[in-house]
C-alpha cells in the first residue's frame, strides 16, 4: 500500500492519543482538588494532606503529568479506590464480557442491516423499500434503555422464556444482543441503502449489464465491491465505540462490562478507573479509526495505487 | 541570440495605439504531490511562459487539447488566477502591480464569458436583475435608468422582454445569451470567452457565434477566445495561438494557421478534425502524432512534443525550443518547422 | 439487404414520468444495419438517438418501456420480449456497446483486465483461465501497450484514451456482431479521437462487425459511416449514403445543420442558423415536428407526420424536400 498514506495516518492516530491522555490529565486536574472529589468532606485535613503527597499532588505540575504520562504509558492509572486493586486489571477484568456483548452484537447488526439495505436499494421506491426502511428507523429512533426493558417485560416476565438480565449462558445474551443490534442495524441499513442507490446509478453498471451481467453477478462483483467503501467507513467507526458505548445496554440487563463499571465508577467517585476506561476508550477509538483508514487504503484501489501512471 | 520575442503582432497592423492587451511571460506553477514520503514537491506547470498582444476591435484565439493551459490563461489575464510570473498590461497600464481597487474598477472593462452558463446564473434571481447587477456595482448610469439599460442588452442579445425571467425557465442556448448580455452590459473592451458554445446544441452554438460576432462588430469588442474547435476557432478569429502543454507552439493569422500550418503539433491537429465537407487535400506531409499528451506534472524535456512527434531528433529530446518570429510575421517554437512541409 | 444484423422496425419508445403525461421520445423509428457496414445515427442531444440504442440493446430504465414495434437481431426478435429463451441471450452476445465517458464506464476496484475478462466470460461462457489470457490479446489488439502488464493496473492509471480503449477491448470480447458506439469520442482530445477511430475501422476490417456510429458531430459521421440516419424530435427524418446526405441534402433539417456549422478549409462568411429550439417532449406541435423552425413549412406540414418515403437508398420524412428523393 501507499506508505506514505499509512505512514501519515499512523503519525496522526499516535498523535490523537496522545492528545486523549494529555486532555484527560488537565480536565482532571482543572476541575478541582482530585483529593476533594475522591476523599469525604469532613476528612481530616492532615489525611487530606497524607493522601495529597501519596499521590504526588504536591509536586509541580509538570513533574505530575510526566509521572501520569509514564504511567498511562505502562497502563498503570492508579489504585482502585473502591477495591484496592490496580485500575488496570479491575478494567482488564471487564473487557471481554464487553467484548463479547460488543462482538455478538456487531455481527448480527451486519448480518441484518447489510442484507436489509441491499434489499432496499434494489426495490427503490416501491413499497418493500419503504417497510424496511420504516424498520431501520425505528430501529435507530428507539431508545435503548426503553427497548430493553419492553424486551424484559415480554420474554422475562410475561413468557418466561428468557433471563432478565445477568451474565451466564446463551440465553442472557439474547435481549442485550437484540437491543443493541437493532439500533446499529438501523443505521447500518440505512446506510447501505445509500451507498448501493449511488453505485447502482453508475455507468460502470450498466457497461456490466451491457456485457450480459445477469442482476445477481450485478450486486455481487459490481456493485458490492463499491459500495463497500463507504459502508466500511460507517461500520468501522461503530466499532471503536464498542467498548464504552454499551453502557446504558449494559445497565439494563446487569451485564457486568466496562460500561457498567464506568457507571458505578463515576458514582462511587473511583478517580482512577474512570480515567482508565476513558483512556481504553480513547485507545479503542483511535485504533478502530485507524483500522479503517488502513482498510480504507486497501479496499480502494484509487488510494492503494495512486495517481495515474502514464506510460510514455 | 535574441531573448524571447514578442509574439504575435500582426505584421500588417500600424505600430501606432498600444495593445489593448499586453503579455509577456505569464508564468502559472501549482505545487503537486510529494515524490514518496519525503521527497521533493513535484510542480505542474499549466502556463509556461506565454507571451501575446492583442489589439482593439481584434479577435486572438488561443486553442489547444485538454490540459494544454488556456483556460487557465484567460484566467490569468483576468487575474481570476495569480500568475506566479510575468506581466500582463492592460491598455499601457502594468496590472501586475495592480492593488484590489483598482482591479475591483478593471473589471468593469474585462469580462468573462464561459462554458457552463448554468452554473454561471443565480437561479435565485431574475436575468434582468442579474444584468442590471454589473451597472450597480460599477455605478455605470444613472440608477433610475439602468433597468432600462439592461432591457436594452437583453434585446441585443435576442432576448427581448426577458428581463423578469428566471434563469430555469431558458432554455440552454437562452441562458448563454444571458449570460453574454450580462457581461456586456457593463460595456468592457476585453472579453474573454472560454468555451462559450461548446455546451450547447450544434443548431444553437450557430445562434450565439453569429451573436457574439455581431456584438463585435457593434461595440468594438476584443475578444480573446479560448476554444478546442477548430473549425469555430478559423470562423471566429482574425489570429491563433496554438498551445500544448503550457507554450504557444505557433502563432499567426487565420490563413497563416489554417491554410500553411508549419508547425507538426498544428499540422496534427488540424488534419485531425473529422469535418462533414470534403476536405482539401493538406499540403505537405500529412502528420499523425502517437501517444496521448503527457502529464503536466512530468513534461517531458527538451522539446515537450518530442515523444508524440515523427520527426523529432536529438535535439528536440535536449533543447527545448523558444518561439521565433518568422518572415511572414508568425511564431513558432520548433527546431524544424520545414521537416512537415 | 440480405438479413440486417440488426434490424429496428417502427420502434416507439415511451417514458412514463412520475406525476406528468407520458411522453415519446422516440417514434416509429426504423434502422437496419448490415454486416461490415456502419450506419451512422446522427442528431442533436434529446433527438432519441440513445434511447434507440438502449432500446435495442435491453438498457432502458425504471419508467421507459418499448410501447410499440420491435428489434431483431441476426433476424431473432429481442424486443419488446425475446422470441424464445435463446433469443434471450442474442442481445449481449450479439451486440456491444460503448459509451461517451470511459472512465466512468469502468468500474474502480477491478482492475481492466478483470473487466474484459468477465466481459469475454459471459460472452463465450468461456473458463476463466481462458477468459484472462484472451483478456491480454484484447489489450493487445486494441493498442494498450505492455499489455500483460497493464491488464493488472486500474482504471484511474489509465489516461482517457486508454481507457476508451480498455472498453473497446471489453466490447469486441466474443466477437459481436454488432458495435454501438454513442459518443464514444466526444470527450476526448482531438488527436487521440482520431487514433480511436482509426483503431474502430482497423477492427472493423478485421472481425468484419456493424458499427452503429452515434454522434451529434456530422464530421464524426463523415469519416466513419457509410450510411446515415438523421433524427429530429424522436423521428428518423432524413436517411441514405453519407455522400448524397452530406452532399445533397433532402431534408431542410439536414441542410440547415450543414449551413449552420464553420468549416475548418475555408473562411465561412456568415453562419446561419436554425433559427428556433426543439420542441419539448411533452409539446410536440401536431404535425411535422420541425415545421415550426422550417423556412418551406406549408400547411399540410403542420397537419400530418410526413412518413419516411423514397425508393431505393435514399428517404426522407418530408412533404417538401429540397429536392425530390
Amino acid at each position: 500500500m501507499n506508505l506514505r498514506y499509512a505512514a501519515i495516518k499512523i503519525l496522526r492516530a499516535v498523535l490523537t492519543l496522545w492528545l486523549v491522555v494529555t486532555f484527560v490529565f488537565v480536565v482532571l486536574r482543572v476541575t478541582g482538588d482530585p483529593t476533594e472529589q475522591l476523599l469525604p468532606d469532613d476528612i481530616d485535613p492532615l489525611i487530606r494532606d497524607y493522601y495529597r503527597t501519596a499521590w504526588g499532588l504536591d509536586r509541580p505540575l509538570w513533574e505530575q503529568y510526566l509521572k501520569y504520562f509514564q504511567s498511562a504509558f505502562h497502563g498503570d492509572f492508579g489504585i482502585s479506590f473502591r477495591n484496592r486493586l490496580p485500575a488496570a486489571e479491575v478494567i482488564w477484568q471487564r473487557i471481554p464480557k464487553t467484548l463479547e456483548l460488543g462482538l455478538a452484537t456487531f455481527a448480527a447488526a451486519l448480518a441484518m442491516g447489510i442484507p436489509l439495505g441491499v434489499f432496499a436499494a434494489l426495490n427503490r421506491d416501491r413499497w418493500l423499500d419503504r417497510l424496511t426502511m420504516s424498520f431501520a428507523v425505528f430501529g435507530f429512533s428507539m431508545p435503548n434503555f426503553f427497548l430493553g426493558i419492553l424486551l424484559i417485560l415480554l420474554f422475562a416476565l410475561h413468557l418466561r422464556i428468557l433471563p432478565s438480565s445477568g451474565y451466564g449462558t446463551a440465553a442472557h445474551m439474547v435481549m442485550p444482543v437484540i437491543t443493541l443490534a437493532t439500533a446499529f442495524a438501523g443505521s447500518i441499513a440505512r446506510f447501505t441503502r445509500s451507498a448501493m442507490l449511488e453505485v447502482l446509478a453508475r455507468d460502470y453498471l450498466r457497461t456490466a449489464e451491457a456485457a450480459g451481467a445477469g442482476l445477481g453477478r450485478r450486486v455481487w462483483r459490481h456493485a458490492l465491491p463499491n459500495a463497500a467503501i463507504p459502508i466500511v467507513t460507517i461500520v468501522g467507526f461503530s466499532l471503536g465505540g464498542m467498548i464504552g458505548g454499551a453502557v446504558v445496554t449494559e445497565n439494563v440487563f446487569a451485564w457486568p462490562g466496562v460500561g457498567r463499571l464506568l457507571t458505578s465508577a463515576v458514582a462511587d467517585r473511583d478517580l482512577s478507573v474512570v480515567q482508565g476506561i476513558v483512556v481504553l476508550v480513547a485507545v479503542t477509538m483511535v485504533a478502530a479509526n485507524l483500522a479503517v483508514d488502513l482498510a480504507y487504503g486497501w479496499l480502494d484501489p484509487r488510494v492503494r495505487v495512486g495517481a495515474r501512471e502514464r506510460t510514455r | 541570440m535574441a531573448a524571447v520575442e514578442s509574439l504575435a503582432v500582426a505584421p500588417d497592423r500600424d505600430p501606432e495605439p498600444a495593445p489593448l492587451l499586453a503579455v509577456r511571460d505569464l508564468v502559472k506553477v501549482y505545487p503537486g504531490p510529494r515524490r514518496g514520503l519525503f521527497g521533493p514537491r513535484r510542480e505542474l506547470t499549466a502556463v509556461a511562459g506565454v507571451s501575446f498582444e492583442l489589439a482593439a476591435g481584434e479577435t486572438l484565439a488561443i486553442v489547444g487539447e485538454s490540459g494544454c493551459g488556456k483556460s487557465t490563461v484567460g484566467n490569468l489575464v483576468l487575474n481570476l488566477i495569480e500568475p506566479t510570473s510575468g506581466r500582463v498590461a492592460f491598455d499601457g497600464e502594468d496590472l501586475s502591480a495592480t492593488g484590489a481597487d483598482r482591479w475591483r474598477a478593471l473589471r468593469g472593462d474585462m469580462q468573462l464569458i464561459f462554458q457552463d452558463s448554468r452554473s454561471a446564473l443565480d437561479p435565485r434571481l431574475s436575468i434582468g436583475d442579474q444584468v442590471r447587477e454589473g451597472l450597480d456595482i460599477h455605478g455605470l448610469g444613472a440608477p433610475a435608468e439602468r433597468r432600462a439599460e439592461a432591457e436594452a442588452m437583453l434585446e441585443a442579445v435576442g432576448l427581448p422582454g426577458f428581463a423578469d425571467r428566471y434563469p430555469h425557465a431558458l432554455s440552454g442556448g437562452q441562458q448563454q445569451r444571458a449570460v453574454i448580455a450580462r457581461a456586456l452590459a457593463v460595456g468592457p473592451r476585453l472579453v474573454v470567452c472560454d468555451e462559450p458554445v461548446a455546451a450547447l446544441d450544434v443548431s444553437i452554438q450557430a445562434q450565439v457565434v453569429n451573436l457574439l460576432t455581431d456584438l463585435q462588430a457593434r461595440l468594438g469588442l476584443s475578444y480573446l477566445f479560448i476554444s478546442h474547435d477548430l473549425s469555430l476557432v478559423r470562423h471566429v478569429s482574425d489570429r491563433i495561438a496554438v498551445m500544448y502543454l503550457g507554450a504557444f507552439v505557433e502563432v499567426g493569422s487565420r490563413r497563416q494557421i489554417f491554410d500553411e500550418p508549419r508547425h507538426p503539433y498544428t499540422r496534427a491537429l488540424i488534419g485531425a478534425v473529422p469535418v462533414a465537407r470534403a476536405r482539401r487535400e493538406p499540403r505537405g506531409r500529412p502528420v499523425r502524432l502517437s501517444g496521448e499528451v503527457p502529464s503536466p506534472l512530468d513534461p517531458p524535456p527538451g522539446c515537450s512534443l518530442h515523444p508524440r512527434c515523427p520527426f523529432a531528433t536529438g535535439r528536440c529530446r535536449a533543447e527545448r525550443p523558444l518561439p521565433r518570429r518568422q518572415a511572414d510575421g508568425r511564431s513558432i517554437a520548433c527546431h524544424h518547422p520545414e521537416a512537415a512541409a | 439487404m440480405t438479413s440486417p444484423v440488426l434490424a429496428i422496425e417502427d420502434l416507439t419508445v415511451r417514458i412514463d414520468p412520475p406525476g406528468a403525461a407520458p411522453v415519446f421520445p422516440v417514434r416509429g423509428v426504423s434502422l437496419q444495419v448490415a454486416a461490415g457496414e456502419t450506419l451512422g445515427l446522427v442528431g442533436e442531444s434529446g433527438c432519441g438517438k440513445t434511447l434507440t440504442c438502449l432500446a435495442a440493446m435491453g438498457l432502458l430504465g425504471r419508467r421507459v418501456t418499448v410501447a410499440s414495434g420491435r428489434v431483431l437481431v441476426e433476424g431473432r426478435r429481442i424486443a419488446p420480449e425475446p422470441e424464445d429463451r435463446a433469443a434471450r441471450d442474442l442481445r449481449h452476445r450479439r451486440m456491444a456497446m460503448i459509451f461517451q465517458n470511459p472512465g466512468g464506464c469502468l468500474n474502480p476496484v477491478r482492475s481492466i483486465g478483470w473487466q474484459v475478462a468477465e466481459a469475454y466470460q459471459l460472452r463465450t461462457r468461456s473458463d476463466r483461465a481462458t477468459a484472462r489470457r484472451r483478456a491480454v490479446e484484447l489489450l493487445d489488439l486494441v493498442g494498450i501497450p505492455e499489455p500483460a502488464r497493464r491488464a493488472r493496473d486500474y482504471p484511474h492509471q489509465l489516461s482517457g484514451g486508454q481507457q476508451q480503449r480498455a472498453m473497446i477491448a471489453m466490447a469486441i470480447a466474443g466477437e459481436p456482431a454488432l458495435l454501438v458506439a454513442d459518443e464514444a469520442t466526444t470527450a476526448l482530445d482531438v488527436t487521440v479521437q482520431a487514433q480511436i477511430l482509426e483503431l474502430l475501422r482497423q477492427l472493423q476490417r478485421r472481425t468484419g462487425m456493424a458499427i452503429l456510429f452515434v454522434t451529434h458531430d456530422l464530421g464524426l459521421i463523415a469519416e466513419m459511416a457509410g450510411r446515415i440516419a438523421v433524427m429530429y424530435a424522436g423521428r428518423v427524418v432524413e436517411q441514405g449514403p453519407t455522400a448524397a446526405v452530406l452532399g445533397a441534402p433532402l431534408h431542410p433539417y439536414t441542410a440547415g445543420l450543414l449551413a449552420s456549422l464553420p468549416f475548418i478549409d475555408e473562411d465561412v462568411e456568415r453562419l446561419v442558423p436554425i433559427e428556433g429550439t426543439v420542441p419539448a417532449l411533452s409539446a410536440l406541435p401536431p404535425g411535422c415536428a420541425f415545421a415550426p423552425r422550417c423556412g418551406r413549412a406549408g400547411a399540410a406540414c403542420a397537419a400530418a407526420q410526413p412518413p419516411l418515403a423514397g425508393d431505393g437508398a435514399a428517404r426522407v420524412a418530408c412533404l417538401r424536400p429540397l429536392r425530390a428523393a
